[in-house]
Parts: C-alpha cells; sequence; structure tokens
C-alpha cells in the first residue's frame, strides 16, 4: 500500500454566488492549498463527481461542501443519491448550511452527511471553520484517496 | 329553575300560542299518565272478576266521553288559580253523581263508567285527545270480553275508591314525572347552549391556535431566510473593511461602519426573534424538573459572567420540583440571572438573593433580587415585551428578547413573573410557580 499525498480537491456545492465568493475568500485566508470546484445545483454536482460530460475535466474531488438550499434538487435529495451510488458514497460530504434548524441537522445525518456545520454569521468566524475544516479533513483524518 | 304549577292544565296553556308549552316539546307526560292510568285500571278491576258486559257499556262510555269532555270544558274555563282545586272537585261531583244514579237506577254500569273516567279525566287534563283514545280502548276492551260478570253497589264504591287512588297516585307520578321532564329539558337546553359555546369556544380557539402557529412558522421562516442576506450584507462589508479601509478617507469609513453595525443588529434581531418563535414551536417536553438543578445549571453557563463582574450569589431556601422542561427552565433562570449581572450599578459589588418559598397549595414564590441600577416602576410589564429596551444600545447592548423569552417560558409552564424595582435601588423579579 502506497500513500499518496493528494491535492485536496473539494467541490462546493452552492448556488449563490455571495456565498461562493465567500466561501473562496474564507479559503484563500485560511492560505488553505485547496483546489475548489463549484457546482451551481445538484445535478452539476452529481456530474462533477461521476466525471460525466462536460464536466470530465474536474478532478474526482476529495471533499463535498453541500449546501442544503439548492435550486431544483435541494441538498438533502443531492445527499441521498449521493450517498446511495457506491462509488461515491465514500467520498465525505460535509453539510454546509447557515440552518441550525432540527430538522435538517437530523435529516442530514440519517441520510449519511459525514458532519454538519453551521454556517458563521460572522466572517472571522467563518473563515476560522474553513480553517478547522480543513485541519481536520486533510490532516487530522486519513481520507479514502489517501490510501488508494 | 322554572316550576310548572302541577294544576295548570296544559290545555289551558296550549291555547296561548305565545306561551311556551314546557310539556308540548318532550310529549312524555301525555303519553305516560294515559299508559298509567290504562296500568291502574288492569289494577282495579283485578277483585271486579266478574264484569258484565252489556249494552249498557256502550251507553256508559258515550256517556262518560261526554262527560270527560264537559269536564275538561269546565275545567278550562276555571281561573287558573282554581285549577287546582277544580280537577280534584269535578272528578269527584261526577262520581258521587254517577255513583248516586247507579243506586238510583239500579244499574251498576254507570257506576263502572265512573270507574273508567276517572283516570282517563287525570289524563285528559294534560291530553284530551289521549283520553278519548284511552276510553276507546276501554269499551274496546269490554266489548272483546275481557271482563265479565256483575258489579255490585259495593264493587262500584270500591272500584270508585280505587279509581280516585289511582287517580291521585297518577298525578303524583305526572308531578314528578313533569317536573323532572321540564328540568330535564331545561339542563338539556341549558347544556345545549352550553355545548354549542363550548363548540364555539373551540373553533375560535383552533382558529386562534392556527393564527398563532402560523405567526410563528411566519416568524421562524423570514428570520431564518433573513438570515442568509443579512450574512451576505454583513460578511462583504466586513470584507470590504478589511480589503479596502486604506483606500477610504474617515468619512467612508465611518458610512462603512454604519453599515456593518446595522447588519449586525438586524442579524441579531432575526436570531433573538428566531429563537423566540422556536421556544413557542418546540413543544415543552413535560417532565419532573429540579428548579434547583435548573438555577444549577444556568448558575454554571454564567459562571463567567459572575466571576468577571465579583457577583454574589446568595440562595436561600430548596427551590421545588415542576413539571416542565428542563432546558427552558434553565433559560429562564438563566436569563433572569444574566439580566441581574447586566443592569449591576457599577458602585457597588452585584448581589443577587435567589430566595425560595413556598406559599401553600403547591404554589412557589422564587425571588431573584439584586442590587442593581434598578427601573422606573412605571415600565414593569413594559420590559416583558419583544425588542423593549430601557436603555440606549449604546449604554447596555442587546435586543430586548431576554425578558421576554422569559415571559414565554413562564406562561408555557403556567407561571407568572412580576418585575418589581426602583431607580438606583435594585430589582426584583419574582417567579410564581406551580410545584409538583
Amino acid at each position: 500500500m502506497s500513500l499518496r499525498i493528494a491535492t485536496n480537491e473539494i467541490l462546493l456545492v452552492e448556488d449563490n454566488p455571495g456565498d461562493v465568493r465567500l466561501t473562496q475568500e474564507a479559503f484563500a485566508q485560511a492560505q488553505v492549498h485547496t483546489q475548489l470546484w463549484v457546482a451551481r445545483d445538484g445535478e452539476t454536482a452529481l456530474a462533477m463527481l461521476r466525471g460525466e460530460k462536460p464536466h470530465d475535466h474536474v478532478p474526482r474531488p476529495n471533499l463535498v461542501l453541500l449546501d442544503l438550499n439548492l435550486p431544483g434538487r435541494g441538498g438533502l435529495e443531492v445527499l441521498e443519491m449521493l450517498k446511495s451510488e457506491p462509488d461515491l458514497r465514500s467520498v465525505p460530504v460535509i453539510v454546509l448550511s447557515s440552518s441550525q434548524t432540527e430538522r435538517d441537522v437530523l435529516a442530514s445525518y440519517a441520510l449519511h452527511a459525514n458532519c454538519y456545520v453551521t454556517k458563521p454569521v460572522d466572517f472571522a468566524e467563518f473563515v476560522d471553520v474553513v480553517k478547522m475544516i480543513e485541519k481536520f479533513w486533510f490532516t487530522v483524518a486519513t481520507l479514502p484517496d489517501a490510501v488508494r | 329553575m322554572m316550576l310548572i304549577d302541577d294544576g295548570e292544565p296544559i290545555t289551558g296553556a296550549a291555547r296561548d300560542p305565545l306561551r311556551p308549552d314546557p310539556y308540548r316539546r318532550d310529549g312524555l307526560p301525555r303519553r305516560i299518565v294515559p299508559f298509567l292510568a290504562a296500568v291502574g285500571f288492569a289494577l282495579a278491576l283485578l277483585p271486579l272478576q266478574k264484569v258484565q258486559v252489556s249494552f249498557e257499556l256502550l251507553i256508559t262510555g258515550v256517556v262518560t266521553l261526554v262527560g270527560v269532555a264537559v269536564l275538561i270544558v269546565l275545567h278550562d274555563w276555571f281561573p287558573a288559580r282554581l285549577r287546582r282545586i277544580s280537577g280534584l272537585i269535578l272528578p269527584l261531583v261526577y262520581i258521587i253523581a254517577i255513583g248516586y244514579l247507579a243506586d238510583a237506577t239500579g244499574g251498576v254500569n254507570s257506576g263502572y263508567g265512573a270507574l273508567m273516567f276517572l283516570a282517563p279525566f287525570w289524563a285528559a287534563l294534560y291530553d284530551r285527545r289521549s283520553a278519548v283514545l284511552l276510553t276507546i280502548f276501554w269499551l274496546f276492551l269490554t266489548k272483546a270480553g275481557a271482563f265479565h260478570g256483575d258489579l255490585s253497589l259495593l264493587s262500584v264504591r270500591h272500584a270508585t275508591l280505587t279509581a280516585l287512588v289511582i287517580g291521585f297516585i297518577s298525578l303524583a307520578v305526572q308531578r314528578q314525572v313533569s317536573a323532572l321532564l321540564v328540568a330535564g329539558h331545561r339542563i338539556a337546553q341549558e347544556s345545549g347552549a352550553r355545548v354549542r359555546t363550548v363548540q364555539k369556544l373551540e373553533t375560535v380557539n383552533a382558529a386562534l391556535e392556527r393564527s398563532n402557529r402560523d405567526l410563528e412558522q411566519f416568524a421562524y421562516v423570514s428570520s431564518h431566510d433573513l438570515q442568509e442576506p443579512l450574512r451576505m450584507i454583513r460578511s462583504f462589508s466586513q470584507l470590504f473593511m478589511q480589503r479596502h479601509a486604506e483606500t477610504l478617507d474617515d468619512d467612508g469609513r465611518e458610512l462603512l461602519e454604519y453599515v456593518v453595525d446595522g447588519a449586525e443588529r438586524a442579524q441579531d434581531l432575526v436570531q433573538d426573534l428566531l429563537e423566540y418563535s422556536r421556544i413557542g414551536m418546540v413543544e415543552p417536553n413535560v417532565d419532573d424538573v429540579s428548579l434547583e438543578a435548573a438555577l444549577d445549571q444556568a448558575l454554571i453557563d454564567l459562571a463567567p459572567a459572575i466571576e468577571e463582574h465579583d457577583v454574589q450569589i446568595e440562595r436561600t431556601g430548596n427551590l421545588p420540583i415542576v413539571r416542565g422542561d428542563a432546558p427552558k427552565l434553565a433559560r429562564l433562570f438563566t436569563n433572569l440571572v444574566s439580566n441581574a449581572i447586566k443592569y449591576h450599578d457599577p458602585r457597588r459589588r452585584p448581589v443577587i438573593a435567589i430566595v425560595a418559598r413556598e406559599l401553600g397549595d403547591h404554589r412557589w414564590r422564587i425571588d431573584i433580587v439584586d442590587n442593581g441600577i434598578g427601573f422606573d416602576p412605571e415600565h414593569r410589564d413594559r420590559i416583558f415585551r419583544m425588542f423593549q429596551r430601557l436603555h440606549a444600545r449604546a449604554e447596555y447592548p442587546g435586543t430586548g428578547i431576554g425578558l421576554a423569552i422569559c415571559a414565554r417560558i413562564a406562561e408555557q409552564h403556567d407561571a407568572t413573573i412580576i418585575a418589581d424595582g426602583a431607580p438606583g435601588r435594585g430589582a426584583t423579579f419574582t417567579l410564581l410557580i406551580g410545584g409538583t
């Protein structure tokens, strides 16, 4: 078994351009060396994960940041589909939501989300959260891709 | 409760269409009395096994029918207050007359007619038709040969006496039944009205609950969805400030600060609104809760603030066990104590006394007394309203939701919170709550 240090490819599933920008800014400020790919809806996200055209240039992500509030297929539905595909379900999914609704939290974990994070209202805190996500998922935890 | 004068015949009462007829609605007494009378007849005739069946009976029946009709008319014609007497005297006069007639003519069937007349007469006081029907029924019975034999003078007297007794018993029963039925009818009417009122109340209540739920849902959804754009405003203005503050002059920075500040405040409000509506939305988890433990929890949560302001906490008396929701009750204490800490008087060491005592009948009074800046008692109700503040934001930050949340939690636990205080002399928040 050879250990290979993979580039940290993150797929952000988020439709709100403001949030996309904020997340990009947060990752930039957190000085985390990651490649952030953005899918504006669930269909695109699934296509990117499956490596379907025209998204086949997107590498398979190590981590998915999923917003629940998506147009068309909601985040929970995308999560369910993702976790029902044997090829995709090993990719850790972090639900990143502005909602702290009990229903959303419980439903996310019931659909095998790997973790649920509430977006902090303060930008500085958001940067901290991004740093922590990076630290935990890419430093503390060993991801399946790293041992393949 | 209206009592029906049993001497007051229904026939008389029914003539006035404007006056409600208490018997007419239930109709039962009018059916019961002829029935009782018929039974009474059968019983009365038991000793008279030898009743002669003859054509005379038919004539007696007709005479009786006419006699009943005449007596009813006479009876109705009597002034209302005399009817009680007429109801007794008329049949007696009739019976005696018939009896003498029977003696004089040597016929027996007229006396027999007297017997069959009496009970129908009582019935007729309440319903003419049943009296007629009963008489016809009686004629049919005798015609069919149900009874045979002779009626002696003795048996006429015996029959008269028996019929009288039966008549009185019928009347007594009639009185009771009428009174009961009228009372029952009245109760049914009243309870019907009450049921309708309760139903109406329930409908209105359901509508109110629905509207409250809708409002809560609305508050929840709007506050939840408002978070998003506010987060955008706040984050981007922060980011803008971070990145471009140098390129702005003082005026530009000040303006931008207002944007950041406004967004922050709006966000605080929205979050508090969300929390407030959440308290209403989440069904209280009802359990036996130790308020002692709830207060412990609150003081643990507030430990940093207590330490920071060197607050002296004095607890007197044991807090009760109540039925309720533990986290919410802890929240209630947290808000009350943090309120006391927040509005401390900077010139003296803050002291917060928590005093519990039983008022009896499982009611408890818990006072949270502070030596803070106090407030004008004029505002003692206002401070529990949502987003009501007594101080400028610059002086004391906050949206003014804390005590509103307390009031709401108290309300959910059938408890009451009263505030009292005086400027510069501290405040007292009193919780009145039922223990188990």
